[in-house]
């Protein structure tokens, strides 16, 4: 998550004195918290309920870069671990799952249990 | 008004609905990724059960059983996040992901590990009763985001839990229609099931074990099939509900959806300019 950093100008001039930065015909409607300057309607959009400019937008919902989570050598043997430790759960599941399939007598199985009461047909 | 729509999410039904619409429409291909992986699970699930319930040397070839069944969920995990992730990108603006070795190596690490967990969490969960809804979700969510990324464990499962805790009516309504689908399809595969060697009799004339004695298909495979057939027919559509549901949360931040809106647009726009320049008075 990029870290949001607040400027804020000191200069107190009311913002409808302000002209947009990109199109100095047009008067400012907003003022971007990110980079503290003014824009136009056109030049901002709302970002989780904050009111950005196109660049500080871009900046902030940009896929993060490259990141380096350690070397080759230590991923793989992580992945290795997470590899195993998930294929020997799934294997007690199924050992376990087999071993109370296999506790259960074979009459329940071919549903011959149920022609005990009511004798064959 | 809008924050309230925001808040809660679009109705389950209508979600359910455009699940439905983007199955329809997103080839044979994304299909048989679901299937490629699915097929032979539910047929390894279908061989060990009736191994362990009839087999004569079950005992001897457990383990060895196990196992095999272990690499076969994890292929079909694998193939589903392939199928969700052809989902997504079909639903939005993305480019279908490349699926390069160590890519798939890593989808196959991610998969293995969390999805391996849904074993003994999803019962807990649903013994508690009230967090299976997230549970449930995050795993499904997990399909979507451990798509292969490099990226630490934990970050992806932080992404696919925070999916999960958003909009949790629309969840859980949509989890109660995909419950009451599941008995139906259920009841029916069961229905086929029970109504086929009797068909078979009067339509073919061919005398079954199971038309003689119809108490004979009382028994745990039958139930199996029936289960395997609802899981093979119910599957997609529930991927397809979660894929939107994520399509959907990420908009939230990035406005995919307005991206698609404004495609469909474009689309109608561009069809009427044509329509206009071939108008002769």
């Amino acid at each position: 998550m990029p870290q949001r950093t607040t400027r804020i100008d000191t200069s107190m001039e009311p913002l409808s004195r302000q002209r947009c930065l990109h199109h100095p015909e047009r008067q400012a409607v907003a003022r971007c918290p990110e980079c503290g300057r003014f824009f136009c309607r056109e030049c901002i959009a709302e970002h989780e309920d904050r009111v950005l400019c196109a660049g500080c937008l871009k900046k902030l919902t940009a896929p993060t870069a490259h990141h380096d989570y350690g070397s080759t050598a230590w991923k793989m043997l992580v992945q290795s671990a997470q590899m195993t430790c998930g294929v020997f759960i799934l294997w007690l599941f199924f050992y376990f799952g087999g071993r109370i399939l296999l506790a259960i007598p074979s009459k329940f199985h071919d549903g011959t249990v149920w022609n005990v009461s009511g004798g064959e047909e | 008004m809008k924050k309230l729509a925001r808040n809660q999410g679009k109705p389950a039904i209508d979600l359910l609905e455009e699940a439905v619409d983007i199955l329809r429409r997103c080839g044979l291909a994304t299909w048989l990724c679901y299937y490629v992986g699915s097929v032979p699970f539910v047929l390894a699930l279908l061989f060990f059960w009736s191994e362990m319930s009839a087999g004569a040397y079950a005992e001897r070839s457990l383990p060895a059983e196990a196992l095999g069944m272990a690499g076969a969920f994890v292929w079909m995990r694998c193939w589903q996040s392939v199928f969700a992730n052809r989902l997504l990108s079909f639903a939005g603006t993305q480019e279908a992901l490349r699926w390069t070795p160590s890519r798939v190596l890593r989808l196959a690490v991610q998969q293995a590990f969390v999805q391996s967990s849904a074993f003994f969490l999803l019962p807990l969960a649903a013994l508690a009763a009230l967090p299976f809804g997230w549970v449930h979700a995050f795993y499904q969510n997990f399909l979507i985001e451990g798509c292969g990324e490099a990226e630490p464990m934990r970050v992806i499962m932080d992404r696919s839990a925070a999916q999960s805790k958003l909009w949790p009516g629309q969840n859980h309504v949509g989890m109660g229609y995909l419950f009451l689908l599941t008995f139906v399809v259920f009841i029916n595969a069961l229905s086929l099931l029970w109504l086929a060697p009797q068909l078979v009799k009067t339509l073919l004339g061919i005398e079954t074990l199971f038309s003689r004695n119809h108490l004979s298909l009382m028994n745990t495979t039958v139930l199996m099939i029936a289960a395997g057939i609802t899981y093979l027919a119910i599957g997609p559509v529930s991927k397809a509900f979660y894929v939107l549901r994520c399509f959907y949360g990420r908009a939230v931040h990035t406005g995919e959806d307005l991206k698609v809106s404004l495609r469909r647009f474009r689309a109608v726009a561009a069809c009427i300019d044509r329509n206009e320049a071939s108008w002769e008075p």
